[in-house]
């Protein structure tokens, strides 16, 4: 049941006035299962899982970075794409604001990490909108621009001990809640909002469902597209700059391997690649998902070489999930119309 | 279609020449910037680097041809290196360790097919799951350490000489033959071109998409497999990431070669002209000593612009076919 089923169902609801509740769990069923399941399956099995020490350190350590990323990653595949730039421009972000932050200062350092970030997401969306390559090509190609840039930006040093400020901002706490948590709060909150309830936002939603029929019906589709994927840079300049305030240190590897994962927490959120049809909310539960399970093999005491395989047996899982819910929603109709016509 | 092999047989199916004299232009610059482009040794590295990218992209061309892509193959061109050298070390026949990489790929592939075909999966879904997962399972299996030194008789096929002619060329020339002829002579080909063209018309004329597509996706891990062996012959090591990147090189090849991401449009033979182009650049790049630093920026500014440029062309002349065609009527 994955997200296809809740925004058709969302859609139902600003329609119709009478809102079901049960339609609007259901519509997260699916995941909040599996999450279940893992956390069972994982504190029966794995020892120290269920402490609030090892809890605190997926939620407060692991899911912002993770869930701040792949909000981006949503976006993209909302606009019918799928970014695999996002690793590469977190890196690009945070070599340019920890190099600026070194000579020039944190403010500056700042906003030239969250220019550059934008800047590639602006790239991605003129070359994914304008030169109408498929977003694919064009965010690979951009993946290995960024990383290339990373390299010849450091020149293979590494930088290191950025200001306290820039430390506290990652490690700190704000009202006994660490900032971590809370920036990724605040951005979920404005990206809802801007996604769900301001024109622009449905915008990005028209043009995934249905380019050609958005633009005829006055959308400004390059516009919005372009829009789309500087949103998605600005959120990786962000998580970069609070990942080197964490590390204390930046290289051009810092991203290494991040965007399979953001890509497993999507897809296992029950996001559809027709487009359209992906939020923010089965992301986060997504996200939880993935967490909890590459902290449970790492408890478990298996090689942190099988985290590749099981993020790809993820995405699988996934893959089945949605072939099940689409007969489960087959079956439906099948019942429907037989309640109906009476046969078939 | 009939219409189509006609016009293929004029051209060789090439319909843009600007990869080829793209081609001879980076050759020729290269020629004249280093004195160690053009020499004998280095033009018959640069052919064996072309063989392998070559027939990992064989199977690229197909899957792009049929309107979808294949992002698994440098991952799965690591898997079978990593088998083949991990039963050769462990004292299995090569041919039969060969064999066994062989039918990783082919595993592989079947996997991808299976997903897109009867789980409706998005190809670019399945083909990355499974990019995940033969890189897991080749870094399980090697413990993520990389396996050097095989027996003469294996490294024969990468290092080998037929006729004053390294195995591996001719190994590639005669799949690319073959492929030629399977897509462009054959039923199963003229299949291919058809659903790329669109599926949903070719599943009306009685074409067994299903089929074709499984049998595409399961040939395309069988040359990727086959390229993974190659590499690790050819390089006397098998490393865990070994294909990594090789599914880029792939793609732009299959671009440069002419060859439309729509699907139903393109040649196996542009293909070759793009693993050429791309091959020559890197090896250019090396041989001029360029800090390694710049290369990964480089390469891919490369590649982007003539994506770019590719594609900017191909949109144009479609752009002015349309006008003709108004002003026509």
């Amino acid at each position: 049941m994955s997200c296809r089923y809740s925004f058709e169902r969302t859609e139902k609801r600003v329609m119709l006035v009478n809102v079901n509740k049960k339609t609007v769990i259901s519509a997260y069923l699916p995941q909040l299962l599996l999450l279940a399941a893992v956390i069972l399956f994982l504190g029966r099995e794995a020892e120290g899982f269920l402490t609030l020490s090892n809890l605190r350190n997926v939620l407060v350590m692991q899911v912002p970075f993770l869930f701040l990323l792949s909000m981006g990653m949503t976006i993209s595949v909302v606009v019918k794409g799928l970014d695999l730039s996002i690793g590469a421009n977190m890196a690009l972000s945070s070599c340019v604001a920890g190099l600026v932050i070194k000579s020039q200062g944190m403010a500056a350092g700042i906003a030239a990490g969250i220019l550059a970030g934008c800047l590639l997401g602006a790239v991605n969306g003129l070359l994914i909108a304008k030169v109408k390559l498929p977003a694919f090509i064009a965010t690979y190609g951009m993946d290995w621009i960024g990383k290339g840039l990373c390299y010849v930006l450091m020149m293979g040093t590494t930088a290191y001990g950025f200001p306290k400020a820039l430390r506290e901002l990652s490690s700190g706490e704000t009202a006994g809640i660490s900032n971590l948590l809370l920036a990724a709060g605040i951005i979920y909150g404005i990206y809802s909002f801007i996604l769900y309830h301001t024109v622009p936002g449905r915008n990005i939603y028209a043009i995934g469902l249905n380019l050609e029929g958005a633009r005829f019906s006055g959308v400004m589709a390059d516009r919005t597209m372009i829009c789309a994927y500087i949103m998605n840079g600005f959120l990786a300049a962000v998580t970069g700059l609070l990942y080197i305030g964490q590390l204390d240190a930046v290289d051009p590897t810092i991203a290494e391997g991040w965007n399979i994962k953001l890509i497993a927490a999507v897809l296992i959120g029950g996001a559809s690649m027709s487009g359209g049809k992906a939020d923010l909310n089965h992301t986060l539960l997504g996200v939880l998902i993935l967490s909890f399970l590459t902290n449970g093999i790492n408890l478990l005491g298996i090689s942190s070489l099988w985290q590749q395989l099981v993020i790809g047996l993820v995405i699988i899982c996934s893959i089945f999930m949605d072939k099940f819910s689409r007969l489960i929603l087959e079956y439906r109709e099948k019942q429907n119309w037989i309640k109906r016509e009476g046969s078939l | 279609m009939e219409k189509k092999r006609v016009k293929y047989k004029t051209d060789f199916g090439m319909k843009n020449t600007s990869a080829l004299t793209g081609t001879i232009m980076v050759f020729l610059l290269f020629s004249i910037l280093s004195d160690d482009f053009l020499t004998v040794y280095n033009i018959s590295n640069v052919l064996k680097n072309c063989a392998v990218l070559l027939i990992a992209s064989m199977g690229t061309t197909m899957a792009i041809l049929l309107g979808s892509n294949d992002i698994s193959v440098g991952s799965v061109m690591s898997l079978g290196g990593i088998i083949t050298a991990m039963l050769i070390k462990g004292g299995a026949d090569p041919a039969l360790a060969a064999a066994a990489g062989l039918a990783a790929g082919l595993g592989a592939g079947l996997i991808n097919g299976i997903l897109i075909v009867y789980f409706q999966a998005n190809f670019w879904v399945a083909t990355f799951a499974m990019y995940s997962i033969a890189q897991g399972i080749a870094l399980i299996l090697s413990d993520g350490n990389g396996i050097a030194g095989f027996p003469g008789g294996f490294r024969f096929l990468g290092t080998g000489k037929v006729f004053g002619v390294y195995f591996i060329i001719l190994l590639a020339a005669a799949l690319l033959a073959l492929m030629y002829v399977l897509l462009n002579k054959t039923r199963f080909g003229g299949y291919i071109y058809a659903i790329g063209e669109s599926e949903r018309i070719a599943g009306i004329t009685g074409i067994p998409t299903g089929k074709v597509k499984l049998l595409v996706f399961t040939l395309s891990g069988l040359c990727a497999g086959t390229a993974g062996i190659l590499l690790a012959a050819k390089t006397n090591v098998a490393m865990p990431s070994g294909g990594a990147g090789y599914e880029f090189d792939a793609i732009a090849a299959v671009i440069i070669g002419g060859t439309s991401l729509d699907g139903g449009k393109g040649s196996v033979l542009g293909t070759a002209v793009g693993v050429f182009l791309i091959t020559v650049i890197r090896n250019g790049l090396t041989v001029m000593g360029l800090s390694s630093v710049f290369h990964y920026l480089v390469i891919g500014l490369i590649i982007m612009a003539v994506i770019v440029v590719d594609v900017l062309q191909i949109q144009l002349r479609e752009n002015r076919k349309e006008s003709d065609a108004r002003e026509c009527k």
